[in-house]
């Protein structure tokens, strides 16, 4: 490929991303900076025309002010990142046994396991969560089947609950952990687990020793895959969450659509990606530390 | 050494290692097939074979990575054939070389006896006497991808003699280096051999190389045990042409056995056309085919009568060696006959015709 080439390969995408992601983004910034108005939109303009002809900047850090004032936003952060920090933890204790056993498979089994974990990618994500409705609700195929086998009297509260949410999460998000752990593992050099058991190393250790340190990338990966947009949330808390489940994503939700308050919502918006920035940057950090010899 | 390890020791002397009837397949595909060995201790012993003989397979099986289908495996007088690798005194050098990428030098080397409930201390005095060793105390904080091959290569072998095993393994040590580096790397070996007492079993696929440094080998073939013996034996006395050729280039005649008669045997050599008579050792082969074995540096140029096989042929090929000369001539039959003639020797020139023979001794009766 040409230098010219590949110039244009990059731009293209860039520009996409300039245009749908950055663009969107910098009009939130600026809304998170204006007063809440009952308006349409409702929120004052930032640029006014003043009387002299002149252009006014007028900026606000009221919504901001509000955030800090209203313990709600506060617990709404901590609750997200609470729900985030479990499920990631809970991913990554199923994720990494599963995605040993698929790198220690043979190639054939290999390739069929991998398309097994992308397979409930060919359903929208909305509907497997509908599916989980049906499966953990009062009336749901697991209760009625609990209670017709007569292991429990009365159907178990599974949904509209926290570990519904969890439980949603973990299941929806799995893949993101599996997929960047099983392409680490996969890469590996299974002769160093040898030359560890040789050199007197118990199975158990050497997965410490040997196997994590040399795939911690791809579970740092993982985590952050599974982390962030957990945290970020709306559907999974809102359809299986009870009244209790505090997130984020629902309080923006309310802010929005209910509430009116553009602006605070903004700056919720803002505040929650400042605060997700910082595991990136240090995912990041970390990388270039490890590629430093 | 305790006084009950000393006695076994020299009870044990020439089974130090003794493997019984060993046998593994791979699904369904025999790759060691009833191996039987006995290794004394101290010994540097070669696993030779060409790839597919079994000879990494029988290496794993001694290392504990794969568990034999039949047969036992017991070292210093325990059975080992059940045993897990980590719990072998046995270590591996790996071809590969298998160096932890995510520790130093250092680490690797302290890698294993952190496995055992050694204090801080004795691991680091360990750690350095393994560096002072293998010549590494000025790189032991380095990463492996920053060192040159050799220099893993010497990694790795601190690694794996660092829990002082009661039998060191090492799987093609050499392979990996270049060629002069070979030559060192070998010299160095053995003499870490003979410092250290440990037991060296070395597979290879190179006899030069077995040749330069094992006291004994075993020449494996099709899973089976071909030969055992010196290096001087299995090249002077091969017992059949597969071990005759595989040690080095050699010349064999096909012949005839025509007869046998008071302790000696008549055999016809059919590319020559004379008949030569040897002690009768032929064993159970008493008529058919035969061969005799003679190695291109023995076959000596002719002038007067020959006392056995002479031959003439036409000089087709001749390379200067520096040493020598490896010449190669044409028979009427077609046959090509190998001869090294020392470089101070004048050679026909190509097209010529050369009579050759050999001096009585030089030749072996193979019935295999």
């Amino acid at each position: 490929m040409s230098g010219r080439h590949r110039t244009l390969a990059i731009a293209a995408p860039f520009a996409w991303m300039l245009a749908f992601s950055l663009a969107p983004l910098a009009i939130v910034l600026k809304i998170s900076f204006s007063e809440a108005t009952a308006e349409r939109p409702p929120y004052a303009p930032l640029f006014e025309m003043g009387a002299d002809g002149g252009i006014a900047f007028q900026p606000s850090i009221s919504a901001y002010l509000l955030l800090l004032s209203d313990g709600l936003y506060f617990d709404a952060f901590l609750g997200s990142l609470r729900v985030a920090a479990v499920s990631t933890f809970v991913c990554l204790l199923i994720g990494l046994p599963m995605a040993y056993a698929i790198a220690r498979s043979s190639p054939q089994r290999r390739n069929l396991l991998v398309m097994l974990v992308m397979l409930p990618f060919w359903t929208s994500f909305l509907i497997r969560v509908y599916a989980w409705m049906a499966l953990l609700k009062p009336t749901g195929i697991l209760n009625n089947a609990l209670v017709w086998l007569g292991i429990v009297d009365e159907p178990l509260p599974l949904m509209n609950n926290d570990f519904a949410v969890h439980l949603g999460i973990v299941y929806s998000y799995l893949p993101f952990m599996v997929l960047p752990i099983y392409a680490a593992l996969e890469k590996m050099d299974w002769t160093l687990v040898e030359a560890a058991a040789d050199l007197g190393c118990r199975p158990s250790r050497t997965f410490f020793t040997v196997t994590m340190p040399l795939c911690w990338q791809g579970m740092a990966a993982g985590s952050l895959l599974v982390f962030i947009p957990a945290a970020g949330e709306f559907v999974i808390p809102d359809l299986l969450g009870g009244p209790d489940t505090l997130m984020v994503g629902r309080v923006l939700w309310t802010e929005f659509f209910i509430n009116r308050d553009w602006p605070a919502a903004a700056a919720l918006t803002i505040a929650m990606l400042s605060v997700l920035l910082l595991p990136i940057l240090a995912f990041q950090h970390m990388g270039v530390e490890a590629d430093r010899p | 050494m305790s006084r009950a390890a000393a006695e076994t020791a020299v009870s044990d002397a020439r089974s130090f290692i003794r493997i019984e009837d060993i046998a593994k397949s791979f699904s369904g595909v025999p790759a060691v097939a009833g191996v039987s060995l006995e290794i004394p201790r101290g010994e540097l012993f070669c696993l030779l074979g060409a790839s597919g003989s079994g000879k990494t397979t029988l290496l794993r099986l001694l290392a504990g990575f794969e568990r034999p289908d039949r047969g036992t495996i017991s070292i210093d007088g325990a059975d080992v054939t059940a045993m897990p690798p980590y719990l072998r005194p046995v270590n591996l050098m790996f071809q590969s070389y298998a160096l932890f990428p995510h520790l130093s030098v250092e680490g690797n080397i302290a890698f294993g006896l952190r496995q055992e409930k050694l204090t801080r201390a004795d691991i680091a005095r360990r750690v350095e006497e393994m560096l002072t060793l293998v010549q590494m105390t000025s790189f032991a904080r380095r990463r492996p991808h920053e060192l040159s091959g050799g220099q893993r290569q010497r990694t790795a072998l601190a690694r794996a003699l660092a829990k002082l095993p009661k039998v060191l393994l090492l799987d093609e040590p050499l392979a990996a280096l270049d060629r002069k580096l070979r030559e060192e790397t070998r010299e160095e070996l053995v003499s870490i051999q003979a410092r250290l007492g440990i037991t060296f079993i070395v597979v290879t696929h190179d006899a030069e190389e077995a040749m330069g440094m094992a006291s004994r080998i075993a020449i494996l073939k099709g899973g089976k045990l071909a030969q055992i013996g010196t290096p001087a034996e299995l090249y002077d006395r091969p017992r059949s042409r597969y071990v005759a050729d595989f040690l080095g280039p050699v010349n064999l005649f096909e012949c005839e056995i025509l007869g046998h008669d008071s302790g000696s045997a008549v055999l016809r050599l059919v590319d020559l056309d004379t008949e030569l008579r040897v002690r009768d050792d032929l064993g159970t082969a008493r008529t058919g085919r035969a061969w005799v074995a003679v190695r291109p540096e023995r076959m000596t140029q002719t002038i007067g009568a020959a006392p056995v096989g002479r031959m003439r042929g036409i000089l087709r090929a001749a390379v200067f060696r520096g040493e020598s000369h490896s010449c190669r001539i044409e028979l009427p039959s077609g046959k090509s006959v190998l001869f090294t003639a020392p470089a101070a020797v004048a050679i026909p020139r190509q097209g010529e015709p050369v009579e050759l023979t050999w001096p009585p001794g030089a030749g072996v009766v193979l019935t295999e």
